[in-house]
């Protein structure tokens, strides 16, 4: 064969495996968005195209759990780590970075070891605390004990070394305070920092299942992954057709702002060893 | 300088508050209910010494879920590393449309867990999955993925795998764009073919990366626990319940938080061990 | 930096604040109520509570479906350990009762004035009784039960070539022959399509009450589990059970795997072990299918004689931290009026704890009109619970875990399993 040949047929093996990949991961989401529309009796069926489009699934989840309601648990859930995370982090992650204090370096160590600790070891205690507060089937319950991570700390002063010193002295001048510095001028200077925190944050708590689990008793206080995962479960309600809708609900915002913010995701999430 | 002082404590209070209410203390209060026996309810809470302890070195079910975790992380990786290796150097080569690849790929990593398990559940499921329906094309009986002893881990495995892929694939692709063209350019002169190149340079350019994968993974298998919580209950006979399904059972099935706590603690030395012990191995390699 | 101060703050307090509980104002009573989260139950509730608050503007009842969750013992065990108790429950499992009472969570009803009255006028003095905890005190008001009973399709049994209206499969030997006939291949690709039953295959431990316990039961003339705080359960009765079920899966006249779908309502089974509590559903969901009712196979050799099986009761229980132990009794008492409970049958085809129900001629021409609630009715005096004691869960799920490897995984002789279990049980009932 010539090398001209040659070099076809690796370009179509290339595309092979690309595409068999591509197929692989996207051809189950696809799948499960067909069952939620499928009726009953087909969502068994190997069609890949369904011969009538139903709602009956969504009707029938809708009437079995408080969508509506737990998807609100879930924003607050997750907008909540999330604000917080980034206001405290940036705020530590900008006294690391550019301000001189005694016990600096104490706190970077510490910033730095608590990434080893695993959750699991703080579960059991966290839900003793929560009990203890009162804070079973709050938000306060679901939304502090997990707030602020040190990633987001180590990710903010990594970006706020490169700020030029310039702008933080000519503020300083001013009389600005350093919370104003931070709030108004660095900040701002930092989209890429505060967005790749806020898609991680934001994701963690979406997702998750094992804390909201512990804490939030009440089907009022469960966010949407949490119910999903116990009306999936239940013995004789979830047929896979609505499993596969509140699923298909449960997987869109997120899925949605990837199809957006795609390089922030790959960026962020390749930056945080944290998977939800 | 001295202003600088006064607002630096300032700035990190908040985080210290949340490092001692949210992280430290519960670290302590971790190690003393290792010492007593509480349900939580009862305001007795007597000190019971090493008995936790000696617990757990007897109970076969703490070793069978370790033995279910070490099964798991032992088919896990060796699919996550071949094939996302696979993707990330097709993808390194000079392709249109590497964006829609690498975010194809991506897709599972940013999916809740929770989506993927009850998805895959639905999909091995034995009598009415699209799996076996498509085995049963080619003339393979239906295999029970979710319900045997010998599958259930291997099928966690595979798709925890499936939803982590996409990530490791993107951080092989950033080790291999790190490799500087020259070191091709030479083994080239030297005479060696694609797969020499691959073996002789890719590979053992790539082991911070592999480092790297190795170490996530079996971070992520001690911790498993929504794959098996939704898509077998940890059964048949146990034989997929993990170290953090065993600490749930204990803690919200028998309110037996010093038990619980135990295992806790024990997990985490044993993720800590982990990645220590692969650290050492693999950095060694990197400088053979 | 002050605005911001004052945002931070402010989403702060919004936080904290829906920590705290609403406190209602005085005089008014608020009184939470979990039902089970049975779709029929909670419209019952519901119902129930409307009209109660219609008539009781100073007691206030909210009603909560009991949040999901694997079990309904592990909620109940949460919340009082939480502390997230409501003042009251209607799905209290005397099995696990011993296990809140021990946490503390529950509180005596016999303390409340006039309770002990009301509650046996109602219930039959057996029932009562049976249902009072070691230390004498009663904490679980007796409400419903459901006797296991095997359900099946009338048209596969014609099929099958058996008798639809009478079937003849009461004992084993003639249970799995007629299992044999009805797992069928239908479209011929070598495959089942329908099979002859479809008891659950997973290890959690109250799916247990839906095989091997009404099975065992029926086998040893009601006998329990476990005498004393021991257990007693290795017998040739108990390994004869698991060897039937063995059988059932070894054969294939079940499935090994689970479904998320009603197996029996889409005609791929043909005969379901359930309780009366199926049927509101079989009925939504087949209407045009025609079903029957037979009480569960004994031993062949104990043919004709009169079934017992497992009543799956569910009791209301108060709870110890209602801060209005007296107005949560007097709703209990409205929930368990002879009206309600007739609305209970009705509505939930499920079976009051009344000793005058056949007596009654609303509820008298309710059963003509519906054959098969009526044929759970007549089992109902018929039916044991499970054992009382605080360690019932870890119990049954050793148990329970050694059935599923003989029988349905098929790693151990029957003989081998139940002498395992009984061992494993006796550890853990000594354990303290």
């Amino acid at each position: 064969m010539t090398a001209k040949g040659w070099s076809a047929l690796r370009k179509i093996t290339l595309y092979l495996i690309l595409t068999a990949g591509a197929v692989l991961f996207i051809f189950p989401f696809y799948w499960m968005v067909l069952a939620s529309v499928k009726t009953p009796k087909e969502v068994f069926e190997l069609n890949l195209i369904p011969s009538k489009v139903t709602e009956a699934s969504y009707a029938y989840m809708f009437e079995r759990i408080p969508v509506w309601e737990s998807l609100l648990n879930s924003f607050v859930f997750a907008g909540g780590v999330t604000l917080i995370t980034l206001v405290f982090t940036s705020m530590a992650g900008y006294a690391l970075a550019r301000l001189e204090f005694r016990g600096r370096n104490l706190l970077f160590s510490t910033v730095l070891l608590t990434m080893m600790i695993p959750f699991q070891l703080l579960m059991i205690p966290l839900y003793i605390i929560v009990v203890k507060l009162g804070w079973l089937n709050t938000y306060a319950g679901l939304v502090m004990p997990v707030s602020v991570n040190a990633l987001g700390i180590f990710i903010f002063r990594q970006f706020f070394l490169t700020i030029p010193q310039d702008l933080i002295d000519a503020a300083r001048m001013d009389g600005a305070g350093e919370l104003r510095i931070l709030f108004r001028i660095v900040l701002p200077l930092s989209k890429p920092a505060a967005v790749t925190v806020t898609i991680f944050t934001f994701m963690g708590p979406w997702n998750d299942l094992l804390w909201p689990l512990l804490v939030a008793r009440d089907q009022e206080m469960m966010p949407l992954a949490q119910a999903a995962t116990l009306f999936g479960l239940e013995g004789q309600g979830g047929q896979w057709g609505s499993i596969m809708a509140v699923t298909t609900i449960l997987a869109l915002p997120v899925v949605l702002l990837y199809l957006f913010f795609q390089r922030y995701f790959i960026e962020s999430v390749g930056s945080s060893g944290m998977k939800g | 300088m001295k202003r600088s002082h006064k607002s630096a404590y300032l700035l990190i209070l908040p985080y210290l508050l949340f490092l001692s209410v949210f992280m430290l203390y519960p670290v302590l209060f971790s190690v003393w209910l290792t010492f007593h026996d509480w349900n939580i309810i009862s305001p007795d809470i007597p000190f019971v010494g090493l008995e936790n302890y000696q617990r757990l070195i007897g109970d076969e079910l703490f070793f069978k879920s370790l033995w279910n975790t070490l099964r798991f992380i032992l088919v896990n990786i060796p699919i996550q590393i071949t094939l996302a290796l696979l993707l990330a150097v097709a993808l390194n080569q000079p392709i249109k449309g590497r964006g829609f690849f690498r975010g194809a790929y991506f897709l599972p990593v940013v999916t809740s867990g929770v989506v993927i398990s009850f998805l895959w559940a639905w999909m091995l499921s034995t009598d009415d999955g699209i799996i076996n329906e498509l085995l049963g094309f080619f003339g393979i009986a239906p295999v029970p993925w979710l319900t045997s002893e010998t599958w259930a881990i291997p099928s966690l495995a595979w798709v925890a795998a499936w939803k982590n892929l996409g990530y490791y694939v993107v951080i092989f692709l950033a080790g291999l764009q790190g490799i500087p063209k020259n070191l091709y350019e030479a083994a080239r002169i030297d005479g060696a073919g694609s797969l020499q190149q691959f073996f002789r340079i890719t590979l053992p350019m790539l082991n911070p990366a592999m480092l790297l994968v190795v170490i996530l993974s079996t971070i992520n298998g001690f911790q498993l626990f929504t794959e098996p919580f939704i898509m077998t209950g940890g059964g048949p006979a146990n034989s997929s319940l993990s170290v953090v399904m065993y600490i749930y059972k204990n803690a919200f099935q028998n309110l037996d938080m010093g038990y619980a706590a135990t295992i806790g603690l024990v997990l985490a030395f044993m993720i800590l061990a982990a990645s220590l012990i692969q650290k050492k191995f693999l950095e060694r390699d990197t400088y053979y | 930096m002050k605005k911001l101060g004052w945002i931070l703050v402010s989403v702060l307090l919004l936080v904290a604040q829906t920590s705290c509980s609403s406190a209602g104002d005085s005089g008014k009573v608020e009184l939470t109520y979990w039902p089970a989260a049975h779709p029929v139950e909670v419209k019952f509730a519901k119902d129930v509570v409307k009209e109660w608050n219609r008539k009781h503007p100073d007691i206030q009842v909210k009603v909560e479906p009991l949040p999901a969750s694997r079990s309904t013992e592990e909620v109940l065990l949460t919340s009082i350990a939480g502390g997230t108790t409501p003042d009251l429950t209607s799905n209290i499992n005397p099995g696990a009762l011993s296990q809140f009472v021990e946490a503390g969570g529950m509180y005596a009803i016999d303390k409340i004035d006039g309770a002990m009255k009301t509650i046996s006028e109602r219930t039959p003095k057996d029932t009562v009784e049976s249902f009072k905890s070691k230390d004498g005190h009663l904490y679980q008001i007796p409400w419903k039960g459901n006797p296991v009973m095997v359900i099946y399709n009338k048209k596969h049994f014609k099929e099958a070539g058996l008798d639809p209206e009478n079937p003849d499969i009461g004992t084993y030997s003639k249970f799995l022959k007629a299992a044999d006939k009805l797992t069928r291949d239908k479209n011929g690709d070598g495959k089942t399509d329908v099979w002859a039953m479809n008891p659950n295959v997973e290890q959690t431990w109250w799916q247990r009450f839906f095989d091997f316990y009404p099975w065992y039961l029926a086998a040893k003339e009601g006998e329990t589990l476990l005498k004393g705080n021991q257990a007693a359960f290795d017998n040739p009765e108990a390994v004869e059970t698991i060897r039937f079920f063995k059988k059932v899966f070894d054969e294939g006249y079940a499935p090994k795997s689970t479904f998320k779908e009603n197996l029996l309502a889409k005609g791929k089974v043909s005969m379901t072990i359930t309780g009366p509590f199926a049927l509101a559903d079989l009925e939504k969901q087949a209407p045009d299918t025609e079903f029957g009712v037979v009480p569960v196979p004994v031993p062949d050799d104990m043919e004709g004689n009169q079934v017992i099986t497992y009543g799956d009761p569910k009791n209301i229980g108060i709870f110890k931290s209602t801060e209005h132990p007296k107005e949560t009794w007097e709703f209990a008492k409205f929930l368990i009026s002879k009206k309600n409970d007739l609305k209970f049958l009705k509505e939930t085809q499920q079976i009051p704890f009344r000793k005058d129900l056949e007596k009654d001629e609303e509820a008298r021409s309710f059963f003509e009109e519906n054959p098969l609630l009526r044929r759970f009715a007549e089992q109902a005096p018929y039916t044991r619970a499970t054992d009382d004691s605080p360690k019932l869960t870890e119990a049954m799920e050793a148990l329970s875990l050694e059935y599923q490897k003989s029988a349905v995984l098929g790693k151990k002789s029957p003989e081998k399993a139940i002498k395992d279990a009984e061992k494993k049980v006796n550890e853990i009932l000594k354990r303290q």
